[in-house]
């Protein structure tokens, strides 16, 4: 059996037109003699009846003030996916194919019980293989899973492309051969955002180090989770259009000199982001460690995630998301952090470290007040944090940056001429990444594409 | 079924392997108008640099030791002033599924911290959160981050 796991989103199931497009991509497959397995999404985007947000906004709109439950939301949410299925079933049935629907659990998609964020644990494919050997064009509710004890879980954000990965992953080992396609509304995985740039190229063919990485650093292409798993178990994965006749790009081990050699993919920008530094000039090393534990002690307290830390030179330094601004000033604005002992036969007895942001944090200023009657007593060292607001990241994607003479000074140096001012830069196995103003982000996504040559050849590097 | 609960059906969340780089050097550049064409004059000379960061004074960087000289003439040549200090290591907390896991720098600074580790530079990828520490403390600190994750006893690369 040859079995195509055929991927779905909300877009390509919104319409009827759209959906008939989709439902001739399933069809397409079938006739060229594979078992086709359907993974969709829920109908359209939010606002959409049975989009995933609109169907949380039901939920939140009974009282915005009382969390719903996780696993009674996931019990809602799931439902989406359930109407978009068996919509687009019956879309094949009418047709005159022998179909059946199914959700994630009935799939055989046994979950961990961490409801909106729910982890797959096994397969269990029986089922599923059964009807695919009867000829039935299987569809499978995206997004879902189910508990042991079958209490429905949702898989988190990407969860539909994580359903088509792991389900091809499970009926790899039964079938003579498997292939995942995911359908979205661009031909394949670009080398930068279409909208930014318009000579962006499709690659004809990425390892899944590469996408994941694309992923991770803002393409939305495919859930960087989808490839994760799609690479443990060796399942090859498409990326195509619902609406174009086009090849689309292939994801896969790099085994081939095409895309195992050093070579630069792309260039994304992610993140709504604010940069705050916290000047130490005078502090030793140790004692800005303190300060910065106990900062970020804080933020992990809120789960507030933090991105391009920096330390050392002076100061220390990091960005987090915009939306989590004003916490993060009611956390930090005010906090006061006592430090090393002095003698204790005179004053001044210690040093207090009193740290804003900006220097007219109220925290900060309420504090230095209250502290005003103690300075005869010990050090206060006051730190006003700079902070820079409206930033974003922009990442170069590259696959053996080491073997790539000057990657990180050419992406520097381009940047630099264009004006774009540099607030930090972070490098990793498959990427290098600027910190810049959002004002800057257009300019900077452009010029390095043209500058890397990527709009050019299928090979850069 | 090959997969049963347990076992790593997709990426396990949670911080999963300690990775150690060690023979690397601290290369600190306090030129802050010539950071750039010493680094273009490197590259120019093949040697690679890593976990650049971006300073008021100018940048900081890491180089492979045996690099040390070279770094250290180019610099001359450009001219920049720039120091090195050697034997450091790089020591990487790589996790799964990072984004789901707030705090994990919060949790290494308490490790190392409480260890007595200085930190003398710090980054992050999105499964993994790099320090830079002197390779003399390297024990101890892989001894602090093991026990803090629960690690001990594998993990450690």
């Amino acid at each position: 059996m040859r079995v195509m796991v055929q991927k779905f989103g909300g877009t390509s199931v919104a319409t009827d037109e759209a959906r008939a497009l989709a439902a001739d991509r399933v069809a397409q497959a079938v006739e060229a003699g594979w078992n086709v397995v359907v993974v969709v999404s829920a109908i359209g985007r939010k606002g959409a009846p049975y989009a995933t947000d609109t169907l949380l906004g039901l939920l939140n709109g009974v009282d915005p003030q009382v969390n719903p439950a996780p696993r009674e939301s996931d019990l809602l949410l799931a439902c989406g996916e359930v109407i978009s299925t068996v919509i687009f079933a019956q879309t094949l049935r009418v047709r005159g194919y022998e179909t059946i629907a199914l959700t994630g659990g009935q799939a055989g998609i046994i979950t961990d019980y961490e409801f909106t964020n729910a982890r797959i644990l096994e397969i269990q494919p029986a089922y599923l293989l059964q009807q695919l050997d009867a000829g039935r064009i299987v569809f499978v509710a995206g997004f879902q899973g189910a508990t042991e004890r079958g209490a429905i879980t949702t898989l988190g954000r990407g969860g539909s492309d994580t359903t088509a990965s792991a389900l091809g992953a499970a009926v790899k080992p039964h079938v003579e051969h498997v292939e995942v396609e995911i359908y979205t509304d661009v031909d394949g995985v670009k080398t930068a955002d279409p909208r930014i740039v318009k000579d962006a190229r499709t690659l004809s063919v990425a390892s899944y180090a590469e996408v994941s990485e694309m992923a991770h650093q803002g393409a939305k292409v495919v859930h960087p989770r989808s490839a994760e798993i799609a690479e443990i178990h060796d399942v090859p994965l498409w990326v195509k259009s619902t609406f174009e006749e086009a090849p689309g790009t292939l994801i896969r081990r790099a085994s081939t000199s095409e895309d195992s050699s050093p070579r630069i993919t792309g260039v994304t920008s992610t993140g709504k982001l604010v940069y705050l530094r916290f000047p130490l000039p005078d502090v030793s090393d140790m004692d800005r460690a303190k300060i910065e534990r106990e900062v970020y002690r804080l933020l992990r307290n809120e789960e507030i995630s933090i991105h391009l830390s920096s330390t050392g030179n002076g100061a220390f330094a990091f960005a987090v998301a915009r939306e989590h601004l004003g916490r993060v000033s009611e956390l930090i604005d005010g906090l006061v952090i006592p430090g090393e002992l002095g003698p204790r036969t005179h004053p001044p007895y210690g040093v207090i470290t009193l740290l804003g942001i900006g220097s007219t944090g109220r925290g900060m200023n309420a504090q230095r007040t209250l502290l005003a009657g103690a300075s005869s007593l010990v050090d206060i060292r006051v730190v006003e944090a700079d902070l820079v607001e409206n930033c974003t990241m922009v990442s170069v994607i590259a696959t053996g940056i080491d073997d790539i003479p000057g990657i990180f000074v050419t992406m520097l140096g381009v940047l630099d001429e264009q004006g774009v001012w540099l607030y930090q830069t972070a490098d990793s196995a498959y990427s290098l990444s600027v910190l810049i103003r959002e004002a800057d982000s257009v300019r900077a996504v452009r010029t390095l594409h043209e500058a890397f040559k990527l709009g050019m050849a299928d090979v850069c590097g | 079924m090959e997969h049963s609960p347990g076992t790593s059906f997709e990426k396990e969340r949670g911080v999963h392997a300690i990775q150690v780089r060690d023979d690397l050097a601290l290369a600190t550049c306090t030129s802050p108008d010539k950071w750039l064409i010493l680094l273009k004059a490197l590259a120019d000379n093949g040697i690679p640099v890593f976990h650049l960061k971006l300073h008021d004074s100018g940048i900081t960087f890491i180089v492979r030791s045996e690099y040390i000289d070279r770094v250290l003439q180019v610099s001359d040549s450009v001219p920049a002033m720039t120091s090195i200090e050697p034997n450091v290591a790089f020591i990487s907390v790589v996790a799964g599924a990072m984004r789901d896991l707030s705090g994990i720098i919060a949790r290494i600074f308490d490790a190392l911290v409480g260890a007595g580790v200085q930190i003398l530079q710090t980054g992050d990828a999105h499964d993994a959160v790099h320090c830079l520490v002197r390779e003399a403390s390297v024990p101890t600190a892989v001894s602090a981050l093991e026990k803090e994750f629960e690690l001990v006893g594998g993990g450690v690369s």
